[in-house]
């Protein structure tokens, strides 16, 4: 028997040299939350079938398809340059990603053997404070990404403390900044286990953003940018030139090295080189509304209020492209992978907000840059930025609503690539446990708390 | 490692090291979807030719999410390769996101049909027939099997129809324009038809006495004073219209005098007394009205004798006829019906010399007047079995495995719960319930209630939905998309039991008034 392997082997070796080609093997291994309201396995994440994908520059696709109960899988005969990107999804009957988990851009060479957190398609929604609720500020709730249904909260670890932006740093944690009375602080929520790491500020700040990988995070709003060590909860330091405007929208590069945010005042962007410390405002499109990252981390988009442009930054390099074509291009906005597009929310306030497929292509004579902007909805009053998940494929505008208005949320689900992707708005799902008597009647009614911004595990 | 799996992975390279490397050049590729073709990765697929296939599970196939997902468009075929290659399966379909030869070209089992790619026992999406211009729930055979006969009006819900897309551009918010379905142009709009606290009533004639006595208990006079046979029924500065009331309250004082003069009036007819009375109802129409009682006997003899050539069948219309011109018009059934043409002569505002008449007759007559009550209900509340939407029967005799009913589903603002009116019971009895579309199934006898069973969950909770967390979400009919759909697939298995030549499926919705649900693309099928 071991002959008949060694001239196996020899012959295998034959080939794949004759061929100019070598190979690796990769092992996949998946591990999940114990956590019930965020375990990808348990009932009510309705998961029916598990898949992983693995895919690089280079070479081509590899799928298997595992039975529920597996958590690695071996993919031997890939080959072994490139970077390799694995992607696992957990898909419901009807095929939606209910559960989600990646390693992108993995660079190593040779055989790989890589654990990749395993997670519910979950979004994390913070809201703006109440007087009259029960500490709305302080709740996050989690909210299933495929029936926008309700699955949990989790509280701040000071009650009494209000929430900001809220940002993913991949599948591993939850980034909060949020203060209270005049302090800030970063929270850091674990995913796996909804434990609250937190870390001081020097001032309340709005939006903070770190990567898998890199344990630095950026922290802006409050005219400052900080930088603080998530893995360790270390405060590392404040960059002193004091920055204007309200933060609109961030991104950061897959890597952690570069990070941008678009803020309300020009010239509109600010780019941070991570590493160096530096931090240089750009002109990239004429009142900036959004940016949206391309999964691999490399390419930001931006959205523009006042011209009919998105320009793609490569964070790495600079270099810009301009795509031009677009009615308007919008506010905040996120790049959808799945559908190859920037799915943009133009909002002017106090109205339903229009949502805007920005497809990217090139005119075929010239091959100029060109973006066909496609209106495909609307979100209720006043959203919030748009977040985008894991897959790329499915993206949520929480709205915060007003006196007249209740708060609601809009799902866009990309359908086949270059189709209009299907939109559906509904109400903010009501607090369980924060009810109050109706005036003028005797009836109970569960209060709905105002969304304040929204991440999604995996998500950007 | 396996040596099965060697082997697999070990064929092409094996290949690729006798015949050399696979070739970069452009080839007609194979117009496939699935293949048995063994890979290691997309490019083994590639050099093969299957140029838009990936490499799953070993398997050169092409990943989906949808069906269409598996359709070769017109894009991928490279006109030059036109005839070349397999041709494309009749019907791919896209099953646990892979794509797969669907029916005709994978023959069914016993007992299934082919629907859209997929074997089934039964399938229904509410679109038109070929060659049919209109559906609806009767000529699709979806309509609850008989289940009172004694009350055929009644036992339908008038409110659950097939809604339709509707043109372009037009007004959402009915079953004509309902926004888009799970698939095709229509989808079933489920609703709770609410009973009202009392239906319609009968009447019969009672005495002024207990008319008075029925309508001082619903209007209790707030003067203090009591009620007298000179002022009632109605007040000096009220109208008089057939009180419904609820609940009996107990008599107060100013109406004791009324009421025990009810006592006195003579018995009414037998069978005059219905069903859904409340108490107090029920005395006052056990009670009859002198002028009726002559009126009655008059129009008997008159019956007998003027009319008798055209009675000897009395149901016919002749005798109707003649019964309505010669026997009515005695003085007597005037007087009968004088206080009840007066009342409403004045609710209308009428002042014709008739009602001056019919006035004057009835004050003339004072205690001897005659007044309309409730004597009978009718049944207005609808049993489940007609609540229901219920399937045609299907026929499960052959399946052998697994079946399991599949729908899609959207629910319109379903909320947490509902008041359940019971029509005979005090309102402050009705209870509160959760609202919810509940899954039922039976395999014989349908038109009895007991002979439905509640579908059970995989998970072997009640087949209910929506479910809790996805309640109160504002959704209005005409704006759900793909997205609610995809959201709202419902697999509940089908039980041996009811595995019958005659099975049906029904949607018992419990709702309130303004929520409801959407239901499309249902399947009977074995279990995917």
């Amino acid at each position: 028997m071991r002959n008949v392997e060694g001239i196996l082997a020899a012959v295998v070796a034959l080939g794949v040299a004759g061929c100019g080609e070598s190979t690796r093997t990769v092992k996949v291994n998946l591990t999940a939350s114990s956590l019930e309201m965020v375990d990808p396995f348990h009932p009510d994440a309705n998961l029916a079938r598990l898949r992983i994908v693995v895919d690089g520059v280079d070479s081509g696709d590899a799928i298997r398809d595992l039975a529920l109960t597996e958590r690695s899988a071996t993919f031997e005969g890939l080959p072994s340059e490139g970077a390799v990107n694995i992607r696992v999804f957990g898909y419901d009957e009807v095929g939606s990603t209910a559960a989600y988990g990646q390693r992108i851009q993995i660079e190593e060479e040779g055989d790989l053997d890589v654990t990749i957190p395993f997670r519910r398609n979950l979004a994390y929604v913070t809201h703006h404070p109440d007087a009259e609720a029960q500490q709305p500020g302080a709740q996050i709730y989690i909210l299933d990404m495929v029936t926008r249904a309700y699955v949990g909260k989790v509280t701040l670890p000071d009650r009494a403390a209000t929430a900001r932006r809220i940002s993913a740093r991949g599948g591993a944690e939850m980034l909060v900044p949020y203060d209270r009375d005049g302090a800030g602080f970063l929270g850091v929520l674990d995913l796996d286990d909804h434990t609250w790491k937190t870390i001081s500020l020097e001032a309340p700040q709005e939006l903070a953003l770190a990567v898998e990988g890199s344990p630095v995070a950026v922290v802006a709003g409050g005219n400052r940018i900080s930088f603080v060590d998530v893995d360790t909860g270390a405060f590392l330091e404040t960059f002193r030139q004091m920055l204007g405007g309200r933060i609109l929208d961030g991104a950061m590069s897959g890597d952690g090295g570069d990070a941008v945010f678009v803020v309300d005042q020009e010239p509109g962007s600010i780019f941070v080189d991570v590493a160096a410390r530096e931090v240089t405002a750009r002109n990239v499109v004429a009142m900036p509304g959004g940016v949206g990252l391309r999964r691999e981390g490399d390419i930001a988009y931006f959205s523009s209020l006042g011209s009919n442009t998105v320009t793609a930054i490569d964070l790495a390099s600079g270099n810009a492209t301009a795509y031009e074509g677009a009615d308007a291009s919008g506010g905040s906005s996120a790049y959808a992978d799945g559908m190859s597009s920037v799915i943009a929310v133009r909002d002017v306030g106090g109205v339903l907000a229009d949502i805007v497929a920005l497809f990217l292509t090139v005119e075929p004579t010239t091959g100029s840059p060109l973006v066909q902007s496609v209106s495909i909805g609307k979100t209720l009053v006043n959203p919030v930025p748009i977040v985008v998940d894991g897959s790329g494929q499915r993206l949520l505008v929480a709205a915060s609503g007003n006196d007249d208005s209740p708060a609601g949320m809009t799902v866009i689900v990309g359908t086949a690539l270059g189709e209009i992707p299907a939109v559906s708005s509904a109400l903010y799902p009501t607090d369980p446990d924060d009810l109050f008597m109706e005036p003028n009647s005797e009836i109970l009614v569960r209060r709905r708390y105002r969304p304040r911004s929204a991440a999604i595990v995996y998500g950007r | 490692m396996d040596r099965a799996l060697r082997a697999e992975w070990v064929a092409p390279l094996l290949a690729a090291a006798l015949f050399g490397c696979p070739s970069d050049d452009p080839t007609c590729a194979p117009k496939v979807v699935v293949t048995d073709f063994e890979c290691q990765t997309a490019q083994d697929c590639i050099d093969e030719g299957f140029s838009n296939l990936s490499c799953v599970n070993a398997r050169c196939v092409r990943a989906c999410e949808r069906d269409q997902d598996c359709v070769i468009d017109r894009d991928e075929i490279d006109s030059t390769c036109v005839g070349v290659g397999d041709p494309q399966p009749e019907t791919p379909i896209c099953e646990s996101q892979l794509c797969r030869t669907g029916c005709p070209s994978t023959p069914c089992g016993p007992g299934e049909t082919c629907a859209d790619g997929r074997c089934a026992y039964d399938y229904e999406g509410f679109e038109l027939a070929q060659g049919e211009t209109f559906v609806d729930l009767q000529s699709i055979g979806f309509r609850a099997p008989e289940a009172d006969p004694a009350n055929p009006v009644n036992n339908v819900n008038p409110l659950t129809k097939i809604a339709q897309r509707g043109p372009s551009g037009c007004t959402v918010g009915d079953e004509r324009c309902a926004g888009e379905p799970a698939d095709g142009d229509r989808f079933v709009w489920l609703r709770y038809s609410p009973a009202s606290a009392k239906g319609q009533a009968d009447t019969a004639f009672t005495c002024r006495a207990c008319a008075c006595c029925l309508d001082c208990l619903a209007n209790p006079p707030d003067t203090g004073q009591n009620v007298t046979l000179a002022t009632c029924p109605g007040q000096p500065n009220r109208l008089w219209s057939l009180p419904q009331l609820l609940t009996c309250p107990a008599t107060p004082p100013e109406c004791s005098a009324v009421c025990t003069s009810c006592e006195s009036c003579p018995m009414a007819a037998a069978g005059t007394v219905g069903a859904r009375l409340a108490p107090c109802e029920e005395a006052a129409a056990s009670r009859g009205c002198t002028t009726c009682q002559d009126c009655d006997s008059s129009v008997a003899a008159c019956r007998s004798s003027t009319c008798s050539a055209v009675c000897a069948n009395p149901n016919s219309a002749a005798c109707g006829d003649c019964v309505t011109s010669m026997c009515l018009s005695a003085e007597v059934c005037v007087d009968c019906v004088a206080c009840d043409e007066s009342a409403r002569c004045l609710l209308n505002g009428t002042s014709s010399a008739e009602c001056a008449d019919y006035r004057q007759r009835c004050d003339r007559l004072a205690a001897d007047g005659c007044f309309p009550t409730p004597s009978n209900y009718e049944r207005a509340q609808l049993f489940d079995t007609e609540q229901a939407l219920t399937s045609r029967a299907i026929d499960l005799s052959a399946a052998a495995g697994n079946v399991v009913l599949q729908f899609d589903y959207v629910g319109f603002n379903v909320g947490r719960m509902f008041t359940v009116v019971e029509q005979g019971k005090d309102p402050s009895e009705w209870q509160m319930a959760a609202q919810e579309v509940i899954v039922q199934f039976c395999g014989g006898g349908c038109a009895d209630d007991s002979s439905w069973i509640d579908g059970t969950s995989a998970d072997g909770s009640r087949a209910i939905f929506p479910p809790v967390s996805r309640r109160d979400n504002g959704l209005t009919l005409g704006s759900q998309s793909e997205v609610d759909w995809r959201a709202g697939r419902f697999f509940v298995p089908v039980p041996d039991a009811v595995k019958t030549a005659t099975f049906r499926y029904r949607f018992l919705p419990r709702l309130s008034d303004g929520a409801s649900v959407g239901i499309d693309e249902i399947y009977v099928r074995p279990r995917p």
